[in-house]
């Protein structure tokens, strides 16, 4: 494998430099994403600051400075330990999968000391990072090569398949999803995409029936048809939908949402959060929130498409992919679109390790486009 | 620079990319619009009809029993009522009836606008409790909108102020259960340990509401049938401990405690003034629970465990049997005392300032003549004298997992006044520590205890709850001529001429035996025995002396141990009379 790597002299950026070249239309609908969910969850504990806006304030903080401290680093750091970070977080997989805690029937969490956390949140950015320095220094007719996608194949597999056993659909569909789509914009060929769909097609019952839990099984066929089990694996689906369908186009008001105040609407504060801010601030309210969020998907895609060396370029729209996933498969799960699996909205939802992991990633953004204009080569120099 | 053809790709595909986002975002958009503007009805109307509450049942709360098996503390039915302000139709109609109806004070009134202001809408303001029946039938007749009646319990205290600070209470706290704003927790005493065995689990009505409020239905399949919790059975005779509670309130503060020696079972504990947990519901409870903070004689402390005295001369039971068991003393062996005792450059007194005369062991106990111990304490050295009271049970916790505050005291030595006061341990602290004062602090308990096993000449470890299993407890190992010798001297001090010859029980055929203490706390200055030392009258009430008895009876065969302590009471006779008062019903009702 020849890699056409370029040398650069660039020297090393300035503080104040990479402070001029910092985007701030980039950073700022993250802060205002971060300010609503802060606004939400303090209804969420009842217009209280207990139990989760003041706790989740000190989690903003403290990923506001791993975003600091990603975004102002050097760019040749993430390069160089990309494939070191990957096998960390790999290993955090393999550790949460057999010594994990389980929560909500899935094994999710790794008991560290005082806090818990959920290493699949970062796997996903440190699959972004090693994708990125795997393809970003290989040259047109590599890329076109079958045999040159088997490894990075194989990196996603191990912990796809781990990560399903634990079981986390959401995050195993989410990986999947994320180096898929990777592979597409580096040049894969489109063939491979339709002969992969098709042996998907084929695996689905044996998955269906091999590989999956009973209860995931009854979350699709609830899916498929609610009101089967409208007090079980449904109620929460059902509620969910009334909640916020009844929040009409103003909402019921902030800290009126009498179905997710009042009521038992489940995981109010973490997954369904998207529910409680719908029926609070009704269609505006959502709307806003997409919005929001439709334009940090476009600001990521133009820092990509500005970056002028591969791996920023990479980096940037993995995490893109990432971020729409995210909350896609978030905000389709609470309106009935697809079915319940366990992924939060980006940047609101209640809980540390997904949002450090994001502003990890906002932060490796504003790095690449930081160093937008720096050559860099393969060895990091 | 990223060459050209790769970045062209780059472009192409990731247009691919934006426009499926674009797709999948708009069905996010047409969905959101489908559920909030084209079906908002029906969703609004499936959220009235859907909404629910839930009703929690109350468990009924264990009781805590007496040895008797009667209840001290037990739960009541009563029926609450309560409104919720969203869903009345006119909030200031709605309160101004039920305020007629239910006689309410202004204050009342008052007090319930004020927790409507200050509460979210759907949360449920307090009404009234112990409502009348018939009122409450006429109110539901009325069927008002908002308006809820909650079928709960209210904690009866028997004993009522009869050792409150032990049996504790409960009430609301704000860690209580979601949604249910009658759920009560121990808050303090028995109550507060035994949480968990008296709480039982609360059960659930889940009531589905209509848009106003009405409730229109009740799920079945989530119904759950309270469970009742568990008693609590302690060792505590209601009958005497009405009795100690009622003889000591005639003082203005102190406590006593009452052991069956046999098994260590504490019949009676008290701690006087006290406060009626009984008057922690109504109107007035905050005035009188601020009533109660503000009260120096500190009614909320359980002065059994809490309160820190100098025996005084009820340690002299110690010392005199330290002295015996180290062979340094024979009973018959006499002191004379003139009233005053000089040693090294400082004169001692004998609270009789014109002295004993000649005095044996029996006699110094019988007229708790100073002279005596000051010597016998010089005698034997503070070493002997802290071994004998350790072993005695001072400076220990009793039933600590139960009653979890408590003051141990200080038992001191060498080391303990070169640690904390700085300075040598000199022959006066010896001295001194001879008639229990100086730097000695113990408490009622252990004092009980101390006198339990004297008496017995076993290890007795007191106890409040029962158990099936009777304890065993091992010997002290004391030579009984030893015990003997006390124990004589300890009848006499309820016989003519003894310090609590007054005190004697009233049970025909039965005696008890016990030892007076008066201790100081104020130091007596030189020049104020000299111009006369003040009269207990002419102090102030905290700086009057305490009077301590302990006591056991029947004197042929010990079964009971009593200790009591009257605050700033000036001298012993209070605690003696009281202590007495209690034995003399004890041994009365057991016939």
């Amino acid at each position: 494998m020849t890699h056409q790597i370029r040398f650069s002299n660039a020297n090393m950026m300035s503080f104040s430099e990479k402070l001029k070249r910092f985007s701030w239309p980039l950073f700022i609908p993250m802060c205002l994403v971060l300010l609503l969910s802060e606004v939400v969850l303090y209804s969420a504990g009842g217009g209280s600051w207990q139990p989760f806006a003041l706790s989740q304030l000190l989690k903003i903080f403290l990923s506001l400075g791993v975003f600091a401290f990603v975004a102002f680093s050097n760019i040749k750091f993430w390069i160089k330990s990309a494939y070191f970070i990957y096998a960390i977080a790999l290993i955090l997989i393999i550790l949460v999968t057999f010594v994990g805690h389980t929560g909500m029937g899935a094994q999710r969490w790794l008991n560290i000391g005082f806090i818990n956390i959920q290493p699949s949140e970062f796997f996903k950015m440190a699959l972004v990072l090693v994708l990125a320095r795997y393809f970003a220094w290989m040259n047109s007719v590599d890329i076109s090569k079958f045999k040159n996608y088997l490894i990075p194949f194989l990196l996603m597999v191990i912990p796809f398949a781990l990560i399903v056993t634990q079981p986390d659909l959401g995050t195993a569909l989410s990986i999947a999803l994320i180096t898929g789509g990777m592979f597409f914009i580096v040049g894969a060929n489109k063939k491979w995409f339709l002969i992969g769909g098709i042996l998907l097609v084929l695996a689905a019952p044996v998955i269906w029936y091999g590989g999956m839990h009973q209860y995931q099984r009854d979350r699709i066929i609830t899916f498929l048809n609610p009101d089967s089990d409208a007090r079980g694996t449904g109620y929460q689906i059902n509620q969910a939908k009334i909640a916020f369908g009844s929040g009409g186009i103003l909402g019921k008001g902030y800290l009126n949402g009498s179905q997710s105040q009042q009521s038992f609407l489940p995981e109010k504060q973490t997954d369904f959060i998207f529910t409680m801010m719908g029926e609070e601030f009704g269609f505006i309210g959502a709307i806003i929130l997409l919005s929001l969020y439709s334009a940090i998907i476009i600001l990521l895609f133009w820092t990509a498409k500005t970056c002028k060396n591969r791996f920023g370029q990479l980096v940037c729209f993995g995490f893109m992919l990432n971020f729409f996933i995210y909350y896609f498969i978030n905000i389709s799960m609470v309106l009935g679109l697809v079915p319940t699996v366990g992924v939060p909205l980006p940047l609101m939802s209640f809980g540390g390790s997904s949002l450090i992991s994001l502003l990890f990633g906002f932060g490796i953004s504003q790095n690449a486009h930081i160093h937008k204009d720096q050559q860099l080569s393969a060895k990091g120099s | 620079m990223i060459d050209t053809e790769i970045s062209k790709q780059f472009d192409r595909r990731s247009a691919i990319f934006l426009t499926g986002g674009m797709f999948l975002t708009s069905f996010l958009v047409l969905r959101m619009l489908q559920m909030q503007v084209f079906n908002y009805k029906t969703y609004k109307k499936k959220s009235e009809n859907n909404s629910f509450r839930i009703q929690i049942n109350m468990a009924e709360r264990g009781k805590i029993l007496s040895s008797s098996g009667t209840a001290i503390s037990h739960d009541t039915p009563i029926y609450r009522i309560y409104l919720i302000p969203e869903e009345a139709e006119d909030l200031e109609s709605l309160v101004d009836t039920v305020a007629k109806d239910l006689k309410l004070s202004k204050k009342r009134v008052e007090k319930i606008w004020a927790r409507i202001k200050k509460q979210q809408k759907f949360q449920p303001v307090l009404i009234s409790e112990n409502t009348d029946w018939q009122i409450l039938a006429g109110l539901q007749a009325k069927n008002l909108p908002g308006l809820h009646v909650n079928s709960g319990y209210s904690r009866l205290y028997e004993l009522g102020p009869a050792g409150a600070q032990i049996f504790g209470y409960v009430g609301t706290t704000e860690k209580g259960m979601p949604n249910t704003p009658f759920y009560t927790t121990g808050i303090t005493g028995l109550e507060k340990t035994f949480e968990k065995t008296l709480a039982g689990t609360p059960g659930q009505t889940v009531m589905i509401t209509n848009a106003v409020g009405r409730i229109t239905g009740e799920d079945q399949n989530l119904f759950k049938n309270p469970i009742v919790g568990n008693d609590v059975k302690t060792t505590i005779n209601d009958t005497i401990q009405r009795k100690l509670y009622d003889s000591l309130s005639l003082h203005k503060s102190g406590c006593g405690v009452v052991m069956n020696i046999e098994n260590g079972d504490i019949l009676a504990m008290v701690s006087a003034p006290s406060f009626n947990p009984n008057e922690f519901m109504g109107d007035d409870s905050e005035e009188y629970i601020s009533q109660l903070r503000q009260d120096i004689a500190k009614p909320f402390m359980n002065k059994v465990f809490e309160g820190l005295y100098p025996p005084g001369s009820t340690f002299k039971i110690v010392v005199a049997l330290a002295a015996l068991e180290a062979g340094a003393v024979n009973p018959s062996e006499t002191t004379f005392c003139p009233g005053h005792w000089d040693y090294g450059d400082r004169r001692y007194h004998c609270w009789e300032a014109k002295g004993h005369g000649k005095m044996n062991l029996a006699g110094a106990l019988k007229n708790s003549c100073d002279i005596y111990f000051y010597q016998l304490a010089l005698r034997i050295g503070i070493d002997a004298i802290k071994n004998m009271a350790e072993k005695l049970g001072f400076g220990e916790k009793y039933i600590q997992e139960i009653i979890p505050k408590q003051m141990t005291g200080v038992i001191p030595d060498r080391r303990w006044k070169e640690n904390k006061i700085g300075s040598n341990w000199v022959h006066g602290d010896t001295i001194i520590s001879g008639i229990g004062q100086g730097f000695i602090l113990t408490n009622c308990m252990q004092l009980a205890v101390m006198m339990a096993r004297v008496a017995s000449n076993k290890r007795i470890i007191p106890r409040l709850l029962q158990t099936d299993k009777q304890p065993k407890f091992k010997s002290m190992g004391f030579m009984p001529q030893n015990i003997k010798s006390v124990l004589t001297g300890l009848e006499e001090v309820l016989k003519p001429g003894g310090t609590a010859a007054g005190s004697a029980i009233n049970v025909k055929g039965l005696k008890m035996g016990g030892k007076t203490g008066t201790s100081q706390v104020r130091s007596i200055s030189r020049a104020e025995r000299i111009s006369g030392v003040l009269t207990n009258e002419q102090l102030k009430w905290n700086m009057r002396n305490h009077g301590l008895f302990v006591g056991y009876a029947p004197t042929n065969k010990p079964k009971y141990v009593v200790c009591v302590i009257t605050e700033h009471s000036g001298s012993s006779g209070s605690a003696a009379r009281t202590a007495s008062a209690t034995m003399t019903e004890l041994l009365k009702n057991e016939g």
